[in-house]
């Protein structure tokens, strides 16, 4: 209980009651119109055959380098298929298969290996499913802001 | 005689007074208030996914902003809320190459509607659960339409 006692000698009581009343109405009306899931958005760009020059890092800078990562396999035994281009070169530098696990530390040596690596190109096959895609995005996107969205024929 | 007794036992008990302590409580009330305003979300993005539709969960995102939406659901592709195209379990019906002309028209008309000529800018909300290959041909048809500049809206993992 609250009171003045220091004041003209008359003490009162605050009525918690009625104050409990407004922070009950306000608790159910905020757990009510609350939403427990936040929504955030993911920057991509689509590396179509249109605006593959404009989106995908310049093929005619001789110094860039892209990395295209194609997704396959089932859940839970997801593999990449890897490929370095260098701007000037036909055949990739580098073509391999490795697991998904593999896929952070493989980006790492790359972001050290390859300077002038400026963005990833991911892509997936038909039938792997868009959160396994977006997983894939979202660890890469911890070694390369820039990552597109390949599709067939960009 | 053993009425008497009881009588005088339950006139004892009501004699002492039950008072809730309700400072408490207040407290109590106070510290949940101010954790919900606290996780109260005006989330960075406000977006209304179709009823059922399962939004993909991702780590790191970036700065949203509201723009045209594009939604592959398990039924249909929507723009701004618009059915433009039927699927079937997230799949595209097979052998159709005109499938997703309402959607390139749909697509080309707001495309119309801009007044610069900067490129076209759209909210993908798709299905965790949507193949690689419908996503593909509807992001195909965005790509072709002017529509390249993509946001993908995730859950925000903690």
């Amino acid at each position: 209980m609250i009171s003045a006692g220091d004041g003209g000698g008359q003490d009162f009581e605050l009525n918690l009651a009625s104050i409990i009343d407004c922070l009950t109405v306000i608790i159910a009306f905020l757990l009510m119109s609350s939403s427990f899931v936040s929504f955030g958005a993911m920057d991509t760009a689509v590396a179509a055959p249109q605006s593959g020059a404009a989106a995908a890092p310049s093929s005619e800078d001789s110094k860039s380098v892209t990395l295209t990562l194609r997704l396959v396999g089932e859940k839970g035994d997801e593999q990449v298929e890897w490929e370095v281009i260098s701007g000037n070169e036909g055949k990739p530098r580098e073509k391999k298969t490795l697991p998904r696990a593999g896929l952070l530390a493989e980006l790492q040596g790359a972001k050290t290996r390859y300077p002038g690596l400026q963005g990833v190109v991911l892509s997936a096959a038909p039938r792997v499913q868009y959160q396994q895609v977006i997983q894939t995005m979202d660890e890469t996107r911890k070694v390369f802001s820039a990552v597109i969205l390949g599709v067939s024929g960009s | 005689m053993k009425r008497k007794k009881f009588l005088k036992r339950s006139k004892k008990s009501s004699s002492t007074e039950m008072s809730l302590n309700i400072t408490s409580m207040a407290d109590i009330f106070t510290i949940l208030l101010v954790f919900l305003l606290k996780s109260y979300s005006v989330g960075a993005l406000e977006i209304q996914p179709s009823r059922g539709l399962q939004v993909p969960v991702a780590l790191h995102t970036d700065t949203a902003e509201s723009r045209l939406t594009l939604e592959i659901a398990e039924g249909a592709v929507q723009l701004d809320g618009e059915s433009l195209v039927t699927l079937k379990n997230f799949e595209l019906p097979s052998g159709q190459n005109t499938t997703l002309n309402p959607l390139a028209e749909a697509l080309a008309n707001r495309r119309a509607a801009l007044t610069d000529n900067s490129q076209g800018k759209l909210l993908l909300i798709a299905d965790s659960r949507a193949p690689y290959s419908t996503l593909e041909e509807v992001m195909r048809t965005a790509a072709s339409e002017g529509f390249g500049d993509l946001k993908l809206a995730v859950v925000k993992a903690d």
